[in-house]
């Protein structure tokens, strides 16, 4: 809605603390990015090769969905194909069955369905685990950007925030303090917690393996310490192979900062031990149960559009969302539900948010660092022009 | 709406600038009418002074009351069309504008002897339907822009500010066919000839660059203005988000949205602040965006072309 926008947007632009802070911290991080790829030359070859296997991946998605089911399927793990958010939902919800604790990882896809709301609905107790994503569900706040989801959040605020929960924190706290105390806090979630769901940077057909990438290893312990693991895959995340797959990790860990990164993990199939007489066992130290949920949600549909397929290729590094212009100062004022910056624009509108695409789009300033720092080359300004005019031309003609 | 839409579509003036205040610069100058090459202003920056105080107009009016962007633009027509005639910019900021244009034409003679102007013929590019959105009108309006080059034989057209240059340079083509006119950025010119640019500046104080976003990124326009500067005499240092690394003045959304758009240029001026209170800026929308916001720091901004002889 529209004026959901327009009321994160005008919350930005009467808090002067918060704007400076954005613009402080995406120009700042943006900064560093340009610094990290002149350190690591071999990133931006890297991601000229991530174009091209995602370019040709989205020529060929049905087929390597199919062979990412087939070989999921063959690693013990269970496949579900969603076609809509609310399939994927109900399918989530499904698995979860009468468990009661979910622990999770951050992950855009997850956001996109809006399953923490509908999982809450349902009585369940979920926790994001991501320290930036937990402190956005304690405060009811937007995320700020997909990898950075809380940097609009002053250190005042979060200790405030975290109080609600019974985390005690003194208002001079440094940064370690308040880490630790919800490090804590979470440990006893995490430690309890029956069901651990999270995204995927990639998913390698070949293998029917998907990768994630991390710093806080809390991605670690969702996926290892419950007993079901959940992962909702976005179809476009798909690439041929498990190679490919670690190739868009590298460049999406780089392109949002953070490299190296801390961890990668591959994850295929659950765990298992062939310990005890060469007979395979599923369910060793690690989960028992591995279900991985292709999601649609108009992929497919927007894998055929001349134009906007382009977005497919998008590895939601967030680069340039911190290099936005419009984002450094007004930050998710500039975006909706978990979709921000330019990338976000265009994502909402091939996800169907057309209305709400089109407003921001006007906030648009065609200023282009947006295409000149993408890894994978999209023309946004291009697709965000498209998005304007059919808007404007709707409001013209009444 | 529409009938802005409509009135701007008969009267081929978007913003409903009088000529006379788009040919002011021209007097005297007997510049020949129409030619095979002409300087295009597309009366940018003749009318900047007074999008500055519009501007000013808007952000003031401006309430938290939530308006639609298609309000916002209807409203940027009206209260444009209808304020243009009694918006009072200060004089010395239309003399700066006119000594711009002349400085740049001046120059460019010195290499083209024989460039003429249209005058009061000539059209407004519409880049400012293009920005905003309104495709077809824009599509439409630039049908009537290429007909009158036509009907004068214009063949080589210098562009003087970023916005006309880049619709011209990389919109136009996509809707106009055979669209065979040469468009050449004034500032590419001089860097062709840096014999005709004399040292003009004796001044020991750096500048820093604010490059404009559609020319650095759009047009690949970023050594010929250091070159241009270096033979000027003018020193200038680089702020690390220069180049095609360049940060939004804030100037394209500032009919949208006056609030944002005047954050935008204070966080851009603060940065570029941090190298230099003297800046150098080569678009008039920059200025506006900027100046704007540096009238109340004590930071000076000059346009590159004012630094011409």
């Amino acid at each position: 809605m529209i004026r959901d926008i327009e009321k994160e947007l005008y919350k930005v632009l009467r808090n002067e603390a918060t704007r400076h802070q954005i613009n402080r911290i995406a120009t700042e991080s943006s900064d560093k990015i340009w610094d990290l790829l002149k350190q690591y030359p071999h990133i931006t070859r890297i991601a000229e090769e991530v174009r091209k296997i995602k370019e040709e991946s989205l020529e060929k998605l049905e087929e390597l969905i199919e062979e990412a089911k087939l070989n999921i399927e063959k690693n013990k793990g269970a496949v579900y194909f969603a076609r809509d958010a609310e399939e994927a939902r109900r399918i989530i919800a499904d698995i979860i069955g009468s468990d009661k604790i979910i622990i999770k990882a951050k992950s855009m896809a997850t956001e996109e369905i809006e399953l923490n709301e509908y999982l809450e609905k349902l009585g369940k107790e979920v926790w994001e685990t991501d320290l930036g994503m937990f402190l956005v569900q304690i405060l009811e706040e937007r995320p700020s950007h997909p990898i950075a989801p809380a940097i609009h959040l002053t250190k005042e605020m979060i200790i405030e925030g975290l109080r609600k929960i019974g985390i005690k924190l003194s208002i001079d706290s440094s940064p370690e303090e308040i880490a630790l105390a919800v490090r804590e806090f979470l440990r006893k979630k995490i430690f309890s917690a029956d069901v651990g769901v999270s995204g995927a940077n990639a998913l390698a057909a070949d293998t029917g393996s998907i990768i994630l990438v991390e710093n806080e290893s809390n991605i670690r312990l969702v996926t290892s310490v419950p007993k079901k693991h959940i992962a909702l895959v976005p179809v476009d995340k798909i690439v041929p192979t498990l190679e490919d797959a670690f190739k868009v990790a590298i460049v999406q860990a780089a392109y949002d900062g953070l490299y190296p990164p801390t961890y990668i993990s591959v994850i295929t199939g659950p765990s298992s031990t062939a310990d005890i007489e060469h007979k395979r066992v599923y369910g060793a130290q690690g989960p028992k149960e591995l279900h991985v949920i292709l999601l649609d949600n108009g992929r497919l549909k927007g894998a055929r559009d001349q134009d906007f397929k382009q977005i497919l290729r998008c590895i939601r590094c967030g680069r340039c969302v911190f290099e936005c212009p419009v984002y450094q100062t007004i930050g998710y004022g500039y975006g909706y539900k978990n979709f921000n910056g330019p990338m976000g624009v265009v994502w909402l509108y091939v996800l169907g948010y057309r209305e709400e695409a089109g407003y921001l789009s006007t906030l648009c300033t065609h200023a282009g660092n947006c295409k000149e720092v993408c890894p994978v080359k999209i023309d946004l300004p291009s697709l965000i022009t498209k998005i304007k005019n059919e808007y404007i031309k709707k409001i013209v003609s009444g | 709406m529409k009938l802005i839409i409509d009135n701007m579509r008969k009267t081929g003036n978007p913003v409903g600038v009088k000529p006379d205040r788009c040919t002011y610069w021209a007097k005297d100058l007997s510049i020949p009418k129409g030619g095979s090459s002409i300087i295009y202003t597309s009366c940018m920056y003749q009318m900047a002074p007074f999008i500055k105080v519009l501007v000013e107009q808007l952000e003031k009016s401006e309430h938290a009351g939530l308006s639609s962007a298609a309000m916002k633009i209807g409203s940027f027509f009206t209260r444009f069309i209808d304020l243009y005639s009694v918006l009072k910019p200060p004089e010395a900021e239309i003399m700066r504008s006119s000594l711009i244009i002349r400085n740049i034409y001046e120059t460019l003679k010195k290499i083209d002897s024989s460039i003429g102007y249209l005058h009061e013929d000539e059209p407004y590019s519409g880049a400012l339907l293009h920005e905003l959105g309104l495709e077809e009108y824009f599509i439409d309006h630039i049908k009537k822009v290429v007909e009158i080059f036509k009907r004068y034989n214009v063949k080589k057209i210098y562009t003087i500010d970023p916005h006309t240059h880049h619709v011209l340079k990389n919109v136009y083509p996509i809707y106009v066919d055979n669209f065979d006119f040469e468009i050449i950025h004034y500032l590419e010119v001089l860097s062709n000839n840096l014999e005709i640019v004399k040292k003009s500046i004796n001044e020991e104080k750096e500048y820093v660059i604010h490059d404009p976003c559609l020319l650095a990124r759009y047009s690949n326009i970023i050594d010929q203005p250091r070159a241009i500067l270096n033979k000027l005499g003018v020193k200038y240092r680089e702020h690390l988000r220069s180049k095609s690394r360049t940060r939004c003045c804030g100037g394209p959304i500032e009919s949208i949205a006056p609030s944002i758009s005047g954050y935008m240029a204070r966080y851009r001026l603060e940065e570029l602040s941090k190298i230099s209170d003297k800046i150098i800026v080569m678009c008039p929308i920059c200025y506006v965006s900027l100046s704007r916001v540096a009238d109340k720091y004590n930071i000076s901004i000059k346009d590159l072309a004012e630094f011409l002889r």
